[in-house]
């Protein structure tokens, strides 16, 4: 039972009339009748006003269910994809560490601090939300294989490079729209304003004692630069990863370090020697001073004194003779060798 | 009766009818243009306008970028970047004063600031690059040849990084570009002998250095060490110089308590001191 009516109804009645064969308005609290032909049941729809148009639908058709080939149902299902289209594309949640910068139309209408907001909805407004206190990293030279990112020091050295360059959002605003492509930008800064500071220093202050000072001065180079160029961008630091003489010179460098470590040693060895004559000086020379001073109150007591200390442990020990006249011998305790001898004939 | 008859009889399908009729024309005269584009108009092949063009100085405030309106269908909006825009050269071989050879990579970077003539010369956005490129090459290599190798290591000469932009961005006008900075990212030796050959006199340093750090510990050890033997003699002289006889007497007795032991055979003559009170006194 086709309508012939167009969906404002038969040319000059009313938008509200219809039913089933002109016989007034169908009460709209009533069941509507069965599913005819079509078991397609109908999609579950929210929002009074789209109920009050399914209902104006219902009423027109009679109470069919309207199928895909009726105007009514396409209405209602592209007003209520418009409407779900609006709300999500409205609101915009901004993270903390998060900015929206809103571009309406294309042109730059504002930017959203952190927070729940409401914009016109896309495509009229669109908001790009980019980190403004996130850190990101750019690493510049080879960390991994045995490609090197070697730079010239300024005593005509080489020395291979790897390093990385912490870099935070300072300005939304001149990051989207003052630079084509600000990432490329940092690396290609970074190279330059890390070469030129190593160029200034020597090897060794590159590869180990002044290499904190050389990230900052290149950190520092870097960031006038980047501002030259209104790129929006705060540099937080650079980090050396590694700063090492070419892979064929490692070796060489291992034997200075060998050299330096051995020349300490001795060096270090000489002192213990010092020290050690010094204190056996000391005390030996403190012995006889003692000694001395005795001597000194009593010269001939203390020499008989020593002399006779010295026997008492000497003697015991030895084997002794003692020659009583010209040519007899008497031997004593210890001296039964000596004894035997004279004693063979 | 047709459908399509019985439509054009209905005030609603006329319409709907001018309802798309508005929505093609305005989507043929409408364009948006974003803060990080200008536009050119062109209508029949000339050009009537510019919207939102580059003026130095000028922040997002006073943009006329947004939502644009012209003439529909015989106007041609192009659309052209106007945020600083960049390219990079690399492995550039650059002949240097002094003869030697030195590899570069280089970047630039350039605004496009009339874009009508950027379109009559370059044709396309794109193309200003490719255009640019063997112009910043050549430069490099002019630049280079006047410098000696050492100016160039390190991106360091400020100097060279200048008048390579001078002579690019002469040439960038000619495209309708301005280019604000030329800088070298990386200038080192090309790979081959003559890497080989500073790394052959690195080594030499650096054995060298080797050898001289270990004859100056030596050195300092010996003196150490001599010096240590002069404080102690001065320690022993002090004291025992101060009666080199009872010395001897004292030096001896120690000698004779460590050497005279077992095995050793003693002689005593009765007229030995120390068999004089045995003999029964003087």
């Amino acid at each position: 039972m086709r309508n012939e009516d167009g969906p404002w109804g038969a040319g000059g009645r009313e938008p509200q009339g219809g039913g089933e064969g002109g016989l007034g308005p169908r009460n709209p609290w009533t069941e509507p009748p069965g599913p005819r032909k079509g078991e397609r049941r109908r999609p579950a729809l929210t929002g009074s006003a789209l109920e009050a148009l399914l209902r104006r639908g219902r009423e027109r058709f009679g109470g069919r269910l309207p199928e895909p080939r009726d105007r009514g149902f396409w209405i209602g299902g592209i007003v209520s994809l418009l409407v779900v289209w609006v709300l999500i594309t409205s609101f915009h949640r901004i993270d903390p560490e998060e900015r929206g910068v809103v571009m309406r139309l294309g042109r730059y209408a504002g930017t959203l601090a952190p927070g729940l907001h409401m914009t016109l909805p896309a495509p009229i407004d669109r908001v790009e939300k980019l980190p403004v206190e996130q850190v990101s990293t750019t690493e510049i030279g080879a960390s991994a294989g045995d490609s090197e990112n070697l730079a010239v020091t300024s005593d005509g050295s080489l020395v291979d490079l790897a390093y990385a360059v912490r870099w935070k959002i300072a300005d939304p605003e001149l990051y989207l729209f003052e630079n084509k492509a600000t990432d490329d930008l940092i690396r290609q800064a970074a190279e330059n304003a890390m070469r030129s500071q190593v160029a200034r220093a020597t090897s060794d202050q590159v590869t180990g004692t002044d290499q904190d000072e050389v990230a900052d001065g290149a950190a520092q180079r870097l960031q006038a630069t980047l501002d030259g160029y209104h790129a929006g961008v705060r540099v937080v630091g650079i980090a050396i990863r590694k700063a090492a003489p070419p892979a064929a010179l490692a070796e060489t460098f291992r034997t200075v370090v060998d050299a330096v470590q051995k020349a300490q040693a001795k060096v270090s060895a000489a002192k213990v020697y010092a020290l050690q004559a010094a204190s056996k000086a000391e005390s030996e020379t403190a012995d006889f001073d003692k000694l001395y001073d005795q001597y000194r109150l009593a010269p001939q007591v203390t020499r008989q004194r020593m002399y006779f200390d010295m026997m008492d442990e000497v003697l015991p020990r030895v084997d002794r003779t003692i020659v009583d006249a010209p040519g007899v011998t008497v031997p004593i305790t210890g001296g039964s060798r000596v004894a035997a001898d004279e004693a063979k004939p | 009766m047709s459908v399509l008859a019985r439509s054009m009889r209905q005030p609603a399908a006329w319409i709907a009818g001018l309802l798309v009729l508005i929505l093609v024309v305005a989507a043929g005269s409408l364009t948006v243009v974003p803060e990080t584009r200008q536009a050119v108009v062109i209508r029949l092949g000339r050009p009537v306008g510019f919207v939102n063009a580059w003026r130095p100085g000028q922040g997002v405030e006073g943009s006329d970028a947004g939502l644009f309106a012209h003439a529909p269908f015989v106007d041609r909006v192009v659309l052209v970047d106007r945020r600083m825009l960049g390219f990079e050269l690399q492995d550039q071989e650059l002949g240097t004063a002094d003869g030697g050879r030195v590899v570069a990579d280089a970047y630039a970077r350039y605004r496009i600031v009339d874009p009508l003539t950027m379109l009559k010369t370059a044709g396309a956005e794109g193309k200003v690059a490719d255009a640019l490129s063997p112009l910043l090459a050549s430069a490099l290599r002019a630049a280079a040849a006047r410098r000696p190798a050492a100016a160039l290591y390190g991106g360091a000469d400020e100097g060279l990084a200048r008048d390579v932009r001078t002579a690019l961005d002469l040439a960038a006008r000619h495209f309708g570009a301005r280019v604000t900075d030329v800088r070298i990212e990386r200038a080192g030796l090309p790979p081959g002998a003559a890497t080989e050959h500073m790394i052959d006199r690195m080594r030499a340093y650096r054995e060298q250095q080797a050898v001289e750090i270990a004859d100056n510990g030596d050195r300092e050890a010996a003196g150490i060490r001599a010096q240590a033997d002069a404080d102690a003699a001065k320690i022993y002289a002090d004291s025992y110089g101060k009666d080199p006889e009872f010395y001897s007497f004292y030096r001896s007795m120690q000698s004779y308590r460590k050497t005279l032991t077992t095995g050793t055979a003693v002689i005593l003559s009765p007229d030995s001191d120390y068999l004089r009170e045995f003999k029964g006194g003087r």
